[in-house]
């Protein structure tokens, strides 16, 4: 059976209350646990933001929140369009997500066109004082004149050190 | 509740990104090295690009301009001439995406030459964008 509790020093997150999920070994699993002290101990809002993001064409365009802690902090990020807005207040939002879409076009069998498409939006640490949001809305070929999304996100800030790896919550 | 923005604009005016959160030299020499210029500005909800720009002083934003065309008849059959009208100079039209060309006057006129249902956008400086599908039936 599997190491399941662990009070003390682990090799990743240091001293702290750990319980890994059913059959996981606690001491080593690199999978999510089921419980972390260092959740419970340490998710203070650090700060939080609201803003917008307009797209460009090549999946550049971003935002840069600061929050001058000088380590890589938690965070949760969402995000959404003008379509899921209702007087200024989102009614869906979305996890850091990206697609992605090829299209050829054929008239009588011929092609008559072709491009390709990203959407979505990205999330990570630009610095230990930085996290970057980007616009990933991104397109090529003949979808070149499609209208720029902008992209209105969220974001909360934890004073708790990052252990995600940088995805966030 | 109103809040602060910094907000990032083109030179153009339209707002590129805005946050709630601090700014500081480094970002904001970084942003002024793609163009764009910072103003700290007040808002009661979320400065939405698509409807606002900076205006001349960048003292506060202005809305933009709504088209407000008119289709001389909602559908048409094959054949038919359609005649829009009140759209600005200076107005680039898109066909299903694709532009047409930019308005020299005022009226756009439009000849059905095949059925299907047809996207039209408008686009100008300082105008939201403009979309609508319009219908082009058969022969009747």
């Amino acid at each position: 059976m599997a190491n399941r509790v662990l009070i003390g020093n682990r090799a990743t997150g240091g001293h702290g209350i750990y319980v890994s999920q059913n059959g996981e070994n606690v001491l080593d699993t690199t999978n999510a646990l089921q419980f972390d002290s260092r959740m419970g101990a340490s998710v203070i809002v650090h700060s939080y933001a609201q803003g917008t993001i307009t797209a460009n064409t090549n999946g550049t365009a971003s935002a840069s929140i600061t929050h001058n802690l000088g380590y890589n902090p938690l965070f949760a990020m969402r995000w959404n369009t003008a379509d899921d807005l209702s007087g200024g207040v989102a009614t869906k939002v979305y996890t850091p997500c990206e697609a992605q879409a090829d299209y050829t076009e054929y008239e009588e069998e011929e092609e008559s066109g072709s491009g390709d498409a990203s959407f979505g939006a990205s999330v990570g640490h630009l610095n230990t004082n930085t996290i970057k949001i980007i616009n990933a809305f991104n397109v090529g070929g003949d979808l070149d004149t499609l209208s720029r999304p902008v992209l209105y996100y969220a974001i909360v800030i934890f004073n708790q050190a990052d252990f995600t790896g940088g995805f966030g919550l | 509740m109103s809040a602060t923005y910094n907000i990032f604009y083109d030179s153009n005016k339209e707002i590129i990104w805005a946050s709630t959160a601090p700014v500081n030299s480094d970002i904001t020499t970084a942003e002024a090295a793609k163009g764009y210029t910072h103003v700290e500005l007040d808002f009661a909800n979320i400065p939405v690009p698509e409807q606002y720009y900076i205006n001349s002083d960048a003292s506060a934003v202005a809305t933009k301009t709504a088209f407000d065309p008119t289709f001389s008849s909602a559908t048409a059959s094959v054949d038919d001439v359609i005649n829009v009208t009140g759209i600005p100079s200076g107005t680039e039209v898109f066909l299903d995406g694709t532009s047409a060309g930019t308005m020299s006057d005022t009226t756009l006129t439009l000849t059905a030459q095949q059925g299907g249902k047809y996207t039209i956008t408008l686009k100008k400086d300082k105008y939201q964008d403009y979309e609508t599908t319009y219908t082009v039936g058969r022969y009747t």
